[in-house]
């Protein structure tokens, strides 16, 4: 009977490690290059199209994926310090304003986290598809961005346009739209208006 | 042209890395393996220099789809380079004297 479980747990480990690994594998391939892309961003703009190649031809240079890994982790490092060299990236007065929006929509959710429970029990137990719904909108910088919302409309079964049973409730409260913070906090929509924009969202 | 970099261990170790090399210009990862340094060190050192002017840069000249892989970013040190690391050399160089003098 013991040999039983322990060849079956055997089995499970070996075939759980081998998933397992082979997905650990395709990840160690995958993240250098979405490292590499995330580093760039740091970059002023001219300058990253230079350094998306230089450091893609770094890192085909180095035969393992571990040592491509490291490798780009430190483009990381790499990008943050030669963007504060140029000091063309963001402007002071854009960093505190973002600081102020992380912060203003932390409090806000630590504020409201029981209305967010009970929005998402209402959107759940009115038999939602989903709890969330994203559209796209044009946020910060005019870049598109998936907006989140709770759902008020379209249930598991029955027409896409009608209510859930809060959903008007919600709607006209506006407590579908609090999952936006989430994007404010993400950084594609902002709280305070940032200077010289034109309020887009 | 940006201020006047920093001379500090890991530049000097570059410098020396690229300037040793001599006519062979050497790329980022080659200048990483010969001194060491990771990459996160390295990049923004090769950065700073290059906008102070002490290193110009120039891709390889074979296309990509020639070579199977990205162009390579290939180094050099600038006749104003040389000299300020020279200098900088030779400034540490007699500091470490004074100092097993003493």
């Amino acid at each position: 009977m013991v040999a039983i479980i322990a060849t079956i747990g055997a089995l499970a480990v070996g075939v759980f490690g081998r998933l397992l690994g082979e997905d650990l594998r395709s990840w160690v391939q995958w993240a250098p290059s979405r490292l590499l892309e995330r580093a760039l961003r740091k970059l002023p703009e001219n300058e990253r199209e230079r350094f998306r190649e230089e450091f893609h031809a770094d890192l085909a240079s180095w035969p393992g994926d571990i040592s491509k890994l490291l490798r780009a982790i430190g483009f990381l490092h790499a990008c943050r310090s030669m963007g504060q060299t140029t000091a063309a990236g963001v402007l002071p007065i854009e960093r505190l304003i973002r600081v102020l929006d992380i912060v203003l929509s932390m409090f806000m959710l630590l504020l409201l986290w029981p209305t967010l429970i009970l929005c998402s029990a209402l959107v759940v137990c009115g038999g939602a598809k989903s709890l969330l719904v994203g559209e796209p909108r044009v946020g910060l910088g005019g870049k598109t961005f998936i907006s989140l919302r709770f759902r008020t409309r379209g249930g598991q079964s029955g027409p896409e346009d009608k209510f859930l049973i809060a959903g008007r409730l919600l709607q006209r409260t506006s407590l579908n739209e609090l999952p936006q913070l989430l994007n404010v906090i993400k950084g594609d929509m902002g709280l305070i208006k940032r200077p010289g924009t034109r309020d887009v969202a | 042209m940006a201020d006047e970099p920093r001379i500090t261990g890991p530049t000097l170790k570059v410098l020396g890395a690229i300037i040793s090399s001599g006519h062979l210009e050497l790329a980022g990862a080659d200048v990483g393996r010969e001194t060491k340094l990771r990459s996160g060190t390295l990049y923004p050192i090769l950065y700073r220099l290059e906008r102070a002017g002490w290193l110009s840069s120039r891709w390889e000249t074979e296309e990509p789809e020639h070579l199977g892989r990205p162009r390579r970013r290939l180094y050099q040190v600038t006749a104003t380079g040389a000299r300020k690391a020279q200098a900088a050399m030779s400034e540490i160089g007699s500091v470490f004297s004074r100092m097993s003098v003493a």
